[in-house]
């Protein structure tokens, strides 16, 4: 060679920036236009979330002011409360909308930005660029994980925020609860990992398809699914792991009415702000029984002592329980453990975004 | 020193083997080019030896003794791929800051210069530019580089005739200036014999010559003579390809002393382009030693 390759690299050109710099230029470079209308679309929630949720913020300030927070009995006890409650209650059909929004935005993230990072450089043939660059694919796509990751934790978290200021009136007062799945899985815990997981989700299923279009509609399918699966079976998987267990009595509504209402002042004091997750009648001798067996033995109860169930505590259903050597619990998560659970579901979540991450690194490493 | 160095180099995707048994070497400063129909199998030894594809069998080595597809390998080769893709949405600016983000050491000032030369605006968008303008583009990033190995997959294939020239005549530079090694693959053979040295026949997946091209077209002739002779012919020397007309037999015969050939025949020089071409019409045969110059006995196709 006339020159060396050392002497050549001398000339013309800079000192080189560390890789992370380098990579965050080159994810900028990229996908600043995606980074954009994802910080917008953040911003027009959040937004309208705080718009929204600064008239129910006013109310319920009203609403304490007016010491209508005496749970005691129902909370509608005065006409000025029960107005104020009204328009809290009717404030339900807008956090319900949150919820879903909130559960919109992961598989949003997914189809959007997780699923064409790769597939769109399968199809346009631009991997055969990016790859032979003189930074390893294996760094390549690591460090725009990491990159874009990052940018979307930092965003979901305000909004987890938002969410859950939002949501606060309503469930001080009792008409929803965190617990709920919607609300739970919407947290500024839960809500970033979610996000993380279905951006990951997005990446690999991209580089399985290799096609844009078809890596969009699959991963808003498998995204949409995951986040199914997270709000109707591990929240609920979560929450039954170390529960605490009390007796009660059986009332007529179901545990979900149960769970809603059960703020201080309602239900046994240990399961003030928590969350019901079982009820069942014991036997004597401690024979648990099962949900058949449990329905008849209300519908036995109920038969005998009807309208006398508000009644608090109603002594005579308790003595017809003993009577019969019966007893009703119920197992619930405690308030107290409101975070734990979430740093589980958080934990689960991650696990299954890192498990997906090393998948990813795999595909794109063997791809051939 | 070897840029290039495969040894029984296979790749098979599903069950079909795309390259197989494939072994050669190209030493430095070389200007390669490998030639083969379409699906030769000559993009997946360009894939292979830039780290985009791993071999199912054999090894691929590159700048004297380093893994094809290694972080090290990756920093000294720079590969433009077919159709020389790029983000067509980006700006040539923007293309050019993240080729220099992506690499240890990237000349923006040359680049920037050859462009300029070319009339490409740092302004325009990648995909605003013409076929041939992404391809000067997609050179001029690899030869920012300053790579010691430049790899091009049918660079000429889109270009024009005096976009090919431009195209080659920048490459050609580089080699004269700088001492880079330079391989790359083509159909458009007539285009070959004016810049590469050395020459690396692929077909149906495996590599039927390679060879230093000066060497390769003076061991070819086309012998004229007659036709009850065209058979001793075929046993005494390697038959590349044969023709009959009444009495006359024209041969396209190998062979390290023509002289041998006799009195009655009468040797003619052949182009880069005829040897080429009555190579790959015979894909089956078994590669050829070349490198050796050596006689090895071929089946005969029809010239």
């Amino acid at each position: 060679m006339t020159t060396s390759t050392l002497e050549r690299q001398e000339r013309n050109t800079e000192k080189q920036r560390p890789l992370w710099q380098s990579m965050l230029k080159v994810t900028w470079i990229q996908h600043r236009v995606s980074l954009i209308v994802m910080v917008g679309i953040f911003g027009l929630v959040g937004a309208l979330m705080i718009v929204t949720g600064t008239s129910v913020h006013g109310d319920y300030a009203k609403y304490l002011s007016d010491k209508c927070s005496n749970f005691g009995n129902s909370p509608f006890n005065r006409n000025e409360c029960s107005a104020l409650g009204t328009q809290i209650l009717q404030s339900q059909n807008i956090l319900t909308v949150i919820d879903i929004v909130m559960h919109v935005i992961p598989m949003v993230i997914a189809m959007f930005i997780g699923a064409p990072l790769v597939a769109r450089e399968f199809e346009s043939g631009t991997y055969q660029f990016a790859w032979t660059q003189g930074t390893p694919r294996s760094s390549w796509i690591a460090m725009k994980l990491l990159f874009l990751g990052v940018i979307v934790v930092v965003l979901a978290i305000p909004l987890g925020l938002i969410a859950s200021w939002w949501a606060q009136p309503a469930n001080a007062i009792g008409f929803v609860s965190h617990w709920q799945a919607g609300q739970f899985g919407a947290t500024a815990m839960t809500f970033p990992v979610i996000c993380l997981t279905g951006l990951i989700a997005g990446v690999l299923i991209g580089s399985f398809l290799k096609k844009v279009v078809s890596a969009i509609a699959t991963t808003g399918l498998v995204v949409g699914g995951f986040v199914l699966g997270i709000f109707a079976y591990l929240d609920n998987a979560i929450f039954s792991i170390h529960t605490s267990a009390t007796t009660w009595y059986p009332s007529d509504g179901n545990i979900g009415v149960a769970n809603r209402y059960n703020q201080a002042g309602f239900g046994p004091k240990g399961t003030w702000g928590g969350w019901l997750v079982d009820i069942w009648y014991q036997g004597a001798n401690g024979v648990h029984f099962g949900t058949a067996q449990g329905i008849k033995i209300m519908n036995r109860l109920f038969t005998d002592y009807a309208n006398k169930t508000q009644v608090e505590p109603p002594k005579a259903e308790l003595a017809w329980l003993a009577s019969h050597h019966y007893s009703f619990w119920i197992s619930y998560q405690p308030a107290n453990q409101f975070w734990i659970t979430q740093s589980v579901e958080v934990a689960v979540v991650l696990a299954i975004g890192f498990i997906l991450f090393r998948v990813t690194m795999k595909v794109i490493g063997k791809f051939d | 020193m070897n840029v290039i160095e495969v040894a029984n180099l296979g790749k098979k995707y599903g069950k079909r083997w795309s390259l197989r048994n494939a072994s050669f070497s190209i030493a430095e400063g070389r200007v390669a080019a490998i030639v083969g129909p379409n699906g030769a199998g000559k993009t997946t030894l360009l894939k292979i030896i830039v780290g985009l594809a791993e071999p199912s069998e054999g090894s691929a080595i590159v700048l004297g003794g380093i893994k094809a597809g290694s972080d090290d390998a990756l920093s000294r080769i720079a590969f433009v791929a077919q159709d020389a893709p790029l983000y067509r949405y980006l700006k040539v600016s923007d293309t050019i800051t993240l080729t220099k983000n992506l690499n240890r050491s990237f000349d923006v000032i040359v680049t920037n210069k050859r462009l300029e030369k070319l009339g490409i605006g740092l302004d325009q968008r990648v995909g605003k530019l013409s076929g041939g303008q992404q391809s000067q583009l997609a050179l001029a990033l690899a030869l920012g580089r300053h790579p010691s190995l430049l790899i091009l997959d049918e660079p000429l294939a889109r270009l024009d005739p005096l976009a090919r020239r431009e195209f080659m005549s920048v490459v050609m530079g580089e080699v004269a200036n700088e001492g880079l090694s330079v391989v790359l693959s083509s159909h458009v053979v007539a285009e070959l014999e004016r810049v590469a040295d050395y020459l690396v026949m692929v077909n149906a997946g495996h590599i039927q010559a390679a060879s230093d091209i000066d060497a390769l077209v003076q061991s070819h002739c086309l012998a004229t003579g007659p036709a009850d002779e065209a058979e001793t012919i075929s046993r005494s020397f390697s038959v590349v390809a044969s023709s009959v007309t009444g009495r006359q037999a024209r041969l396209l015969v190998q062979t390290s002393d023509l002289g041998l050939l006799g009195r009655n025949w009468e040797c003619t020089s052949v182009t880069l382009e005829e040897i080429i071409l009555a190579y790959l019409e015979n894909p089956d045969d078994e590669p050829l030693a070349f490198d050796s110059l050596g006689a090895t006995n071929s089946t005969t196709v029809p010239l």
